[in-house]
């Protein structure tokens, strides 16, 4: 197990090297002239070029990438040249707003798709497994976007029940904290709540059909008992593959809800920089998200191993 | 300017007649002071023309005035007046309303979120609305466009290579440091010499600053000078405690203590959002203008779209927000059924239009060029591209300020067979051309590529971030663009579009005759009558080369449910950049 870990773990390293060069270069093909943003509306072309030169615009793409990944390693992520503040400090404030998202939207899938797929699949063909099909593939047709506006239009702006955009932080007050998030938590988690009731329904099913469910049910257990104690543990196999995979977009999901909602986390913090090639931040942003997305993979491995000895190789 | 909420989306077109009068009082106090009448600068005149309810309101600040006068009689007497104080009701230094919520707080919403509030490090000029609670400036300017003294009590210009200003007394940075002319003098070094400074180039044309007096500060000038009174009302003219500056500590987030408006920073977000707090000097009662600061707290927000700024009023998360683009319609449509409250206007120095790179095929015919001018249904487009909510033009400054050319303005009309025609006779077989465009233009862009394409012309769209400056550079055929001003002074934006190098340079000045005769536009010793006369031929000459679409000026609202008092003297909605300091909730 300790070698599957490691194994893991080493492998995010080219994974984040690659990921951040070619960010680097992308950043570096765009159009944006970051030095004529910074110089201001009607700068001449030498104070453009003076500006250049301070930030060293015009040394080679190697030579700025070495230069951010030396610093990088050290834990310095450079400071923003729009805002002056340092990345760390601002991926610091914003990283929590971002988790908060992710974290209610997880809960919220989970939750949603435990409902949905056990009923589903006590009584497969009836009324509740008809409506978990439906509804899945209702939210896999509507854009989150778009519920996320529907919601905020009719819970509030019609019915003032929740806010239509902001953050609260938990420390603030917790209530609004979850006030806050409950519609864009929903409109993330919508989708990939429905998808995965699907899946757990499946596996669920095949699972309460295998003998020993069968023994189980001979030996006069609760039906609770065999469906989470037994059951459920041997159906969460491919239900972890797509749950992670979905934490990810969960995650990146987030980015396109801030919008909507107006909350300033990491993806306004990427839009802005991506807008006027703000290299620091974007740079910053790119490494949290990368280091999630495989963290979060080598944490589903991880979990396969543990849940089947057999994939331990 | 009343404290009503009425909707009122053509308010400037209204008040072009009072416009007008003014200005003829302002030629009027010219003349005198011509004639040596009038001993003093501009500032002087403004006193004798306000009412007697407003002397007595105003006493003690009229009296400083007046010692201001007497100050600067010595010396000669002006030359020319410059956008001079006409006594408006949005002069600084009013009385305090009755009827003030002292606990009143305002979240607002905003279009954009100031990455910095540091006047001078990075700053865009749409981040002064941010800064404008927080720094006094030395000058401002009225919905009529004239330019109105702040910290300054009036200006002069001796000769073409000196500007005077005299400065009020009674003003203290949130430091406890006065301010004086030692703290205007630090603050534009400042601004210049700062490493990324972005008011570097509008400051150039000042060599020196030269301390006379406390009260009294000259400016020496390498190049003209007719901008400064205007550009001094925003990021150039916010002053900063020279204690503050001379520590050199970061004023990127604001909480340095060194500015002297009614309002200090709580907390600070970059991007994202700043919540103020009134300053000591407001709450010891000792701030100049106390009309202003009476919110115990205010933030502004930076909310992406319209849309979402206007839910956000609907649903009491906002209490007020700026609403622009083809949502500025909506806006007045929930303004007029009382759905909310506010007002809308088409904004006077923001615009929008197409411009053509002339040295690229097929623009470097100006037949094409020509026939581009002829091409546009410019009411059909702002109907079909912003449902209304733009009013259509031919050149970018209205009627309502003191340089509109009518020979420019009457120059082209949309003419369909004239048009086609002229397309036919420059020759150019299958016209094609790439148009560069912002994200949030991205549907007027697309009416332009159906129009055009009406003619036969392959119009390429091409979206571009903001920072691509491809078309700067030359190697971008058009764009579709907004158009703006920084001041009221119409050299800025000569230079910022047409000619010179800090600019898009889309003018070829071959014989220089539009440099000439702008640099004599802009020398102080030129007459405003004459100025307006070069003006004239400036625009005409512009528009004769036909670099330049002007399709219309875009509208803005701003909403609220009701709870904001005073939300018509919203500063400087002539450019959408607003000014909050006198907002406040009632009692």
């Amino acid at each position: 197990m300790l070698k599957l870990i490691a194994k893991r773990l080493l492998w995010m390293l080219p994974i984040m090297l690659v990921v951040s060069f070619s960010t680097y270069a992308l950043v570096d093909l765009s159009p944006t002239n970051v030095a004529a943003v910074l110089a201001g509306d009607q700068a001449t072309p030498a104070n453009i070029a003076r500006v250049r030169a301070e930030l060293h615009l015009d040394d080679p793409l190697p030579v700025r990438y070495g230069r951010w990944l030396a610093h990088a390693v050290h834990g310095d992520l450079g400071k923003s040249y729009f805002t002056n503040q340092p990345v760390k400090d601002a991926i610091t404030q914003k990283l929590p707003i971002n988790l908060s998202i992710a974290a209610v939207a997880l809960a919220m899938t989970v939750l949603g798709a435990l409902f949905l797929g056990v009923l589903g699949a006590l009584w497969p063909g009836g009324a509740v497994d008809r409506t978990v099909t439906g509804l899945s593939s209702l939210f896999i047709a509507i854009p989150g976007f778009w519920l996320a506006m529907l919601l905020v239009l009719q819970l509030a702006v019609y019915r003032r029940l929740l806010p239509a955009l902001g953050y609260v932080g938990i420390s603030s007050s917790p209530w609004q904290w979850l006030r806050h998030l409950l519609i864009p938590g929903f409109a993330i988690s919508a989708t990939a709540s429905t998808a995965l009731a699907v899946q757990l329904k499946g596996s669920l099913i095949d699972a309460l059909g295998r003998d020993y469910v069968l023994t189980a049910r001979a030996k006069g257990l609760a039906t609770r008992t065999i469906v989470f104690k037994h059951a459920l543990r041997n159906a969460a196999i491919p239900v972890i593959t797509l749950l992670g995979l979905r934490a990810g977009a969960l995650l990146v999901g987030s980015v396109v809800v801030e919008q909507i909602f107006s909350i300033s986390g990491l993806g306004s913090m990427l839009i802005n920089s991506a807008n006027v090639a703000d290299i620091n931040p974007l740079m910053g942003i790119v490494l949290v998200v990368t280091l999630v997305v495989t963290l979060t993979n080598a944490a589903v491995d991880i979990a396969y191993g543990y849940l089947n000895p057999k994939l331990r190789v | 300017m009343q404290a009503t909420n009425a909707a009122h989306p053509r308010e400037l077109k209204g008040r072009q007649m009072q416009f007008r009068r003014k200005t003829s009082g302002v030629v009027f106090v010219a003349l005198l002071a011509l004639l040596g009448l009038v001993g003093t600068a501009g500032a002087s005149a403004a006193p004798k023309k306000a009412t007697h309810a407003k002397k007595k309101a105003h006493k003690k600040t009229t009296k400083k005035k007046a010692t201001a006068k007497k100050t600067t009689a010595k010396a000669k007497p002006v030359s020319r007046v410059i956008n001079s104080p006409t006594g408006s009701t949005t002069q600084s230094g009013r009385p305090r309303p009755a009827n003030v919520d002292p606990d009143g707080t305002l979240s607002v919403g905003y279009a954009a979120g100031a990455s910095t509030l540091d006047p001078a490090a990075r700053a865009s000029t749409g981040y002064a609305a941010f800064m404008y609670p927080l720094y006094d400036r030395l000058t401002t300017i009225d919905d009529n466009l004239n330019v109105q003294p702040m910290l300054a009590t009036g200006w002069r210009f001796p000769d073409r290579s000196t500007m005077e200003m005299t400065l009020r007394t009674d003003v203290t940075f949130e430091d406890g440091t006065k301010f004086d002319a030692a703290a205007v003098k630090a603050n534009i070094e400042r601004s210049k010499t700062l490493p990324g400074s972005g008011l570097a180039s509008q400051l150039s044309g000042i060599s020196s600053v030269e301390v006379v007096r406390p009260d009294l500060v000259r400016f020496h000038l390498s190049a003209g000078g007719t901008e400064l009174p205007s550009i001094f009302s925003s990021l150039a003219g916010m002053m900063i405690s020279p204690t503050v500056i001379a520590s050199k500590v970061s004023l990127d987030n604001g909480t340095h203590g060194g500015g002297s408006g009614p309002y200090t920073v709580a907390s600070f977000v970059p991007a994202d959002k700043v919540t103020y707090k009134q300053s000591k000097t407001v709450l010891d009662g000792k701030y100049w203008d106390k009309g202003a600061g009476l919110l115990k707290q205010m933030s502004w927000q930076f909310v992406a779209t319209s849309l979402q700024r206007i839910n956000a009023v609907r649903s009491g998360d906002l209490d007020m927000a700026q609403v622009t683009g083809t949502d500025a319609t909506t806006a007045e449509k929930y303004i007029k059924d009382g759905t909310v409250q506010g007002f809308a206007l088409a904004v006077p120095l923001t615009g929008v239009a197409l411009q053509f790179r002339q040295t690229r095929p097929p623009f470097d015919n100006v037949q094409f060029r020509t026939a581009m001018q002829y091409a546009i249904d410019k009411n059909l487009f702002a109907q079909g591209a912003y449902q209304g909510g733009c009013d259509p033009d031919n050149i970018f400054w209205t009627p309502a300020h003191w340089s509109f050319s009518k020979t420019a303005d009457s120059m082209y009309r949309f003419d369909h067979d004239k048009a086609q025609q002229m397309i036919k006779s420059s020759g150019i077989f299958n016209p094609s051309f790439t148009l560069g465009y912002a994200t949030i233009y991205a549907p007027q862009a697309q009416a332009i590529q159906g129009i055009l394409g009406d003619y036969g012309i392959n119009v390429k769209l091409e979206q571009y971030p903001s920072g691509d400056t491809r078309f700067r550079e030359g190697q971008m055929d058009a764009i579709y663009s907004a158009i703006s001003s920084v001041g009221v002074d119409p050299s800025g934006y000569v230079k910022n579009y047409y000619i010179g190098s800090s600019g898009l340079g889309l003018y070829n000045d071959a014989d220089g005759s539009v440099t000439k005769a702008l640099a004599q536009a802009s020398d102080p010793t030129t007459s405003q009558a004459t100025a307006k006369g070069l003006y004239d031929t400036i625009y005409t000459k512009l528009a004769a080369q036909a670099v330049q679409v002007d399709l219309c000026h875009t509208h803005q609202a701003w909403i609220h449910e009701g709870k904001v008092a005073n939300i018509r003297d919203l500063g400087f909605t002539f450019n959408g950049i607003p000014d909050s300091r006198y907002l406040y909730v009632k009692k």
